[in-house]
C-alpha cells in the first residue's frame, strides 16, 4: 500500500477544523508527490533558521564564562535568537501563508484554506502568481458523520482538478 | 476514551517516525518552544544584570511584606543599595537565594560596601545564616533588589520542586502534545 492510499486507522473529530484541514492537506501532498516533484526550498530554509536559532540558544546556555562576565555574549545570542525566530514567523505568516504544495520547478502551487467552524475547503491552483483554478469543496463529501475519511475519493478529485488546471494553463 | 486518546497518540508518533523530515521539523518546533522560554530568561538576565531575575519566596521570613509562593522581580543595576531595600542574596556554597531587608550599610577600611540583612518576620539579623566567619554581605553576594511582585503565582514552582515526579509528567505530556499536534 503506497503512502497516497493511506487511510486513517481512526476517525477524526470533524468539528475540529484544524484537524480536518490537516488531514485533507496531508492527503493532498501525498497525492501530488506521486505525480509531481515537490519543492522543499521553503521547508529547508525554515529548518535552517530553526537550527541557527537553536545554535544561538545553546551558546547562550553553555557559554563557559560565568555571569556577569558573559553578559555581552548573552545579549548577542538572545538578540540573534529572536531575530531568527522573528524571521521564521515572517516566512510562515507572509511568504508560506496558505501554500500546501509547491512544484519543484515552480510551475505551480496549491493553496488551501478551511476557516474555523466552516465546512468549505478552499482549493486553489496558482501558476506564476495567478490563480488558475479556485473551488470550494464541502468537507461532507469526503468525511462520514463519524469522521472516517474517504481518501480515494479525495485523491481522485485532486488529481482531476490539478491536471485540468495545468492543461488549461498550457492552452493559454 | 482514554484508550482511544493513547492509541491516537501512539499512531501519530508512528506516523511521525515514518516521515523523518516531519519528525525533524516537529522536534525543532519543540526545541524552539523550550529555547524561547530559556531565551526570555536570558534576556531578562541581560536587561536586569541579575543572575536570577525572577525568584520565588520559599519561606515566611518576610511576612507580611511577602508570603511564601510570591514571585519577586529583581533588578541588579549599579546604583548603591540603601537601608530598607529588599534584596536577594546568596551565601557561598549554598544554592538557595534568600530574600531579606537591608538593615545596615557601611564602607569598610578598603572602601568596599558591606551590608547586614534581616527578615522582617525574624527576631534576629542574618549573621547566623551567613557562611562561617562571615559577618557582612558584599555587593557581589547580592543577586538583585526586589522591584515587583506577583502574589502566590510561585506556589506552582514550589509544588513542582516538592513533587519532582509531577514536573516530569507535566513536561513529558507537554512535549508529547507539541510533537503530535501540527497546528499551523
Amino acid at each position: 500500500m503506497s503512502d497516497s492510499n493511506l487511510e486513517l486507522a481512526y476517525p477524526i473529530e470533524i468539528g475540529d477544523t484544524v484537524q480536518v484541514k490537516q488531514c485533507l492537506d496531508e492527503s493532498l501532498i501525498a497525492t501530488l508527490c506521486d505525480t509531481h516533484s515537490c519543492s522543499t526550498k521553503l521547508d529547508s530554509f525554515k529548518v535552517t533558521l530553526m537550527l541557527l536559532a537553536c545554535f544561538f540558544a545553546l551558546i547562550a546556555q553553555f557559554t563557559p564564562e560565568p555571569f556577569p562576565e558573559s553578559r555581552l555574549t548573552l545579549g548577542v545570542c538572545v538578540s540573534l535568537y529572536f531575530i531568527c525566530s522573528g524571521l521564521l514567523q515572517f516566512v510562515t505568516t507572509f511568504i508560506e501563508k496558505d501554500i500546501v504544495f509547491m512544484e519543484y520547478h515552480g510551475d505551480f502551487e496549491v493553496r488551501t484554506d478551511l476557516k474555523r467552524f466552516e465546512s468549505d475547503y478552499l482549493f486553489k491552483v496558482v501558476v506564476k502568481g495567478k490563480v488558475v483554478f479556485e473551488e470550494k469543496w464541502c468537507i461532507g463529501n469526503f468525511f462520514t458523520e463519524e469522521g472516517y475519511f474517504w481518501n480515494e475519493g479525495f485523491e481522485a478529485k485532486v488529481r482531476d482538478v490539478v491536471s485540468k488546471a495545468l492543461k488549461k494553463t498550457k492552452k493559454e | 476514551m482514554l484508550k482511544e486518546i493513547i492509541n491516537k497518540q501512539i499512531s501519530e508518533l508512528r506516523k511521525l517516525w515514518d516521515n523523518k523530515q516531519e519528525l525533524l521539523f516537529q522536534l525543532l518546533n519543540l526545541a524552539m518552544i523550550v529555547f524561547s522560554a530559556l531565551m526570555i530568561w536570558k534576556g531578562l538576565m541581560f536587561l536586569t544584570k541579575s543572575e536570577s531575575p525572577v525568584v520565588v519566596v520559599l519561606s515566611g521570613s518576610m511576612e507580611p511584606a511577602f508570603q511564601r509562593g510570591d514571585i519577586l522581580f529583581l533588578n541588579n543595576q549599579d546604583n548603591p543599595i540603601r537601608i530598607g531595600e529588599i534584596v536577594v542574596f546568596k551565601i557561598k556554597d549554598r544554592d538557595i537565594p534568600i530574600v531579606h531587608r537591608v538593615l545596615k550599610v557601611h564602607e569598610n577600611g578598603e572602601g568596599e560596601v558591606e551590608l547586614l540583612t534581616k527578615g522582617d518576620n525574624n527576631r534576629i539579623d542574618d549573621r547566623s545564616l551567613y557562611a562561617p566567619g562571615q559577618l557582612w554581605l558584599r555587593r557581589e553576594d547580592i543577586l538583585g533588589r526586589a522591584v515587583g511582585t506577583l502574589r502566590y503565582v510561585g506556589m506552582v514552582t514550589i509544588m513542582l520542586n516538592d513533587y519532582p515526579m509531577l514536573k516530569y509528567v507535566l513536561v513529558g505530556l507537554m512535549g508529547l502534545f507539541v510533537l503530535t499536534n501540527k497546528e499551523g
